[in-house]
């Protein structure tokens, strides 16, 4: 009888099973479908005009795809920009030219965040300028009018009390986004909905854009400017809708009781070798591509960086593999030829030594064996420049694949 | 005897769960995983620009793919398109092979030869005007996918690669991503999008008719053989002839602006019948909703594929009719008359900024393009109708 019984139940599994087409759901971070966390891993802003007359910009754009509820953001710039510890520029901006840091003094990476709200009404899109923000008085709709006197402005429905059920209409009112704390600056914007309280909640509603601009504008002996745009999406990370197994603070992505879907286990790059000549006919131009990786975790909270060994698996078109590590702290752009080596002509990710033009190159995010316990995952676009004496520059976004069995960490303030 | 009834209601009630399960597939197209068929639906290669394909085989085993252009250049290129002036819709179809973990690439223009005597790039540099002859060798150096040829003249269209076994049956192995880059030689003018993927499903019974997404159906008899299409598409753009923000407050912009900016959308039906080569028409409707969370809408029909730009969908588009610099446009197919499926596309947006420093002049020579494609987005909650894609009867053999 026993084993009728188990004959039973495997048969009624088996059936739903089969009927159901077994597909498990599978938990996915995209850049194509709404989210309630959205990650723009590089925002640039460097408006000196230096000897190189270059000055660059990025234009953040967000929407709401909900058609009838308005939404509340909670946005973090975080700073990863590099400053001179000692010496006689002591605080000075570093990034990229340790040079900066005179008589002693030492270029340190640094990782700080300022964040703000946005209250974005149904179906809005907003757009802003990373060097300067948006002010109220640029905000589309800085404060609601009571439906029932257009000429009232209100906050709230309370507002609209001198008119028996009259409602407020939806605005920005609360909205302050501020320039990015630094100019010259580069770093990451990381956007969670929240409620009226300030607490994440599960809603799928958010997607954004990066518009990265450059103006060159002529040098002696150069006739005209140049200008130069690359647009990639936010990479949104989706809300399970599970209950938060912590506190409410602390966002749980992938892992055994998820909160949001987990970080991919790869990232897959497909790029042109370092120094590869544009393969279109009648064209001049060598291609170089820039890596960006953020790590999945961070601890906004005590201000503690996430961190992950990234290991690549470099192929060439031959099915000839290299490999190589570097570990990415808070913020990693960087050129491929200088993951393994700062002589790029010795680099695995040189067309001379991978032999072929493009390549696959598979990234994953192992932990770098700190005690933070915050996760490794890692999550990146990618630039891809030719030059030809002017910059031209594409971005796009990564292929993921797989999960991670552990869990990645964000702890909000 | 109660047990045994026992036994059988559970079995009713856990098909009946199991039934409700098997929902139709969902649309749920991927720009950033592996898939078994990739979609690239802008390819250009006009003679002004020109467009370099890279897919590659994300699997530890060796994958294949059947691949077909299909050329949506109006039969008039110089005229509007219009019921006398249709997109040429001709199809041109080759196989690629990729070894375990294999980037490969090409220019279509040029397409790729299959020549294993092409030297690597440690013993010789590429000259582009050599890509895709005998003596590409750097240019083509790896192992060749296969032969590859170059598309026709003034070709505008899409790509399209369905990943298949070695005998030819298209099978759901998910190991394919693709990027294109759009590029125009003489300014170096770069934009670049990742490949639209539709995964496969285990139900795939290998024959010519695709069935992507939806039920079972008589054409369909195991269901939803791929993911479903998208019937409805987000679409973040500016408004056509607005402003671009960054260059408008530059010091040389002495004028209010200095820029103007404009958003090109590429649209193909996720339907396509190879065999009796048959384009299909589908009716778009947009909501558009700008910063002021003013509404407004619009609709055009479009044939096989096309690239409009927003302007030329509706004027609504415009600056200033539409009152706002930035749009969150929803994109949805929708029956009609002739067509009362509701199938579903694919779409990628390509905006083009310009910088003018002569305020108020922007069609001088000093005028400075930039272009950026973008993948749309589209939603979690669409279940379009089934799309059913037909592949030639004598292709689906060894290649």
């Amino acid at each position: 009888m026993g084993q009728v019984r188990w004959v039973g139940w495997t048969m009624a599994i088996a059936t739903a099973l089969v009927i159901s087409g077994g597909r498990a759901a599978r938990a996915d971070v995209a850049s194509d479908k709404p989210a309630a966390i959205l990650i723009y891993p590089k925002v640039q802003v460097d408006s000196r005009v230096t000897e190189s007359e270059e000055t660059n910009d990025t234009v953040i754009r967000i929407a709401n795809t909900n058609a009838t509820t308005p939404i509340q953001v909670h946005c973090f710039y975080i700073d990863a920009n590099s400053h001179c510890s000692g010496g006689s520029n002591d605080g000075a901006i570093c990034t990229g030219d340790p040079s900066t840091c005179t008589l002693g003094g030492f270029c340190v990476p640094t990782w700080q965040e300022i964040d703000f709200h946005i209250l974005l009404t149904a179906n809005q899109p907003l757009q802003w300028k990373a060097s300067e923000g948006l002010a109220d008085a640029d905000l589309p709709l800085p404060v609601g009018v009571c439906v029932r006197n257009p000429t009232r402005t209100c906050g709230s429905d309370a507002d609209c009390n001198p008119f028996p059920g009259g409602t407020c209409t939806q605005s920005n009112q609360g909205t302050r986004i501020p320039p990015v704390p630094e100019d010259p600056f580069v770093g990451e914007l990381k956007c969670i909905a929240i409620d009226d309280n300030g607490v994440p909640v599960p809603r799928n509603d958010l997607k954004g854009e990066a518009i990265q601009e450059e103006i060159e504008l002529a040098k002696l002996g150069a006739s005209r400017d140049d200008f130069d745009i690359a647009s990639y999406n936010a990479i949104g990370i989706q809300a399970t809708g599970a209950a938060p197994p912590g506190a409410t603070n602390e966002l749980v992505l992938g892992g055994p009781n998820p909160e949001y879907n987990g970080c991919p286990n790869y990232l897959i790059l497909n790029h042109f070798f370092f120094d590869a000549e544009n393969p279109v006919p009648h064209s001049d131009a060598t291609i170089d591509t820039k890596l960006v990786l953020v790590p999945c975790s961070q601890d906004l909270q005590r201000q503690i960086p996430g961190s992950a060994v990234a290991q690549y698996l470099v192929f060439n078109e031959f099915e000839q593999r290299f490999s190589t590590s570097k570990t990415v702290r808070c913020f990693q752009n960087i050129d491929l030829c200088n993951i393994d080596t700062p002589d790029c002509s010795r680099s695995i990710f040189n067309v001379n030594v991978a032999g072929t033009l493009t390549g696959q190159t598979r990234i994953q995010g192992v932990d770098a064996n700190t005690t933070d316990n915050l996760g490794a995952g890692l999550l990146g676009v990618a630039f891809e420049e030719y030059s030809d004496g002017t910059d031209r520059t594409a971005a796009f976004n990564l292929h993921m694949q797989g999960a991670r069995d552990a869990a990645d960490r964000i702890i909000l303030p | 005897m109660r047990r045994q009834r026992g036994l059988i209601g559970l079995m009713g009630l856990a098909a009946l769960v199991g039934g409700l399960i098997a929902k139709p597939a969902g649309a749920k197209v991927t720009t950033e995983q592996s898939a078994s068929i990739l979609i690239f639906p802008k390819v250009v290669a006009d003679g002004s620009r020109d467009t370099i394909i890279q897919i590659t085989n994300t699997s530890n085993n060796m994958r294949h793919a059947h691949c077909f252009y299909v050329n949506g250049a109006l039969q008039f290129p110089q005229l509007p398109p219009g019921p006398a002036n249709q997109p040429l819709w001709t199809e041109t179809d080759f196989d690629i092979w990729l070894t375990k973990q294999q980037p490969t690439h090409w220019v279509v223009s040029r397409g790729r030869l299959d020549n294993p005597l092409d030297e690597s790039c440690r013993v010789s540099s590429c000259n582009p005007n050599t890509s895709g002859t005998d003596r590409a060798d750097c240019c083509d150096a790896g192992f060749d996918p296969g032969r590859v040829p170059p598309v026709a003249p003034d070709f505008t269209g899409e790509l399209k690669c369905i990943e298949v076994d070695a005998s030819g049956f298209p099978v759901p192995g998910n190991a394919l991503k693709g990027e294109a880059t759009l590029v125009e030689p003489f300014s170096n003018d770069v934009s670049k999008y990742n490949a639209i993927g539709l995964k496969g499903f285990d139900t795939n019974n290998m024959d010519g008719v695709l069935c992507l997404g939806g039920g079972v159906t008589s054409q369909c008899p195991t269901g939803a053989e791929y993911e479903g299409c998208p019937a409805t598409w987000l679409l973040d753009s500016p408004s056509e002839n607005a402003h671009d923000i960054v260059v408008d407050q530059q010091d040389f912009c002495t004028a209010e602006h200095c820029s103007l900016v404009s958003t090109t959308l590429t649209v193909v039906p996720c339907t396509q019948d190879f065999e009796s080569q048959k384009p299909k028409s589908v009716l778009l409707q947009f909501s558009i909703t700008n910063e002021f969370e003013q509404t407004f809408s619009a609709s055009t029909t479009i044939t096989c594929w096309a690239s409009l730009s927003l302007s030329d969908i509706n004027p609504i588009f415009d600056v200033n009719a539409v009152g706002g610099e930035i749009l969150q446009t929803k994109m949805r197919t929708t029956t009609t008359s002739g067509s009362p499926v509701r199938g579903g596309v694919v779409a990628v947006l390509e905006e083009t900024h310009e910088m003018c420093p002569n305020p108020g002049d922007c069609s001088g020579v000093s005028t400075q393009v930039s272009r950026a494609a973008q993948n749309a987005q589209n939603s979690f909650q669409d279940f379009p109708d089934t799309d059913i894609i037909t592949i030639p009867a004598d292709q689906i053999q060894v290649p």
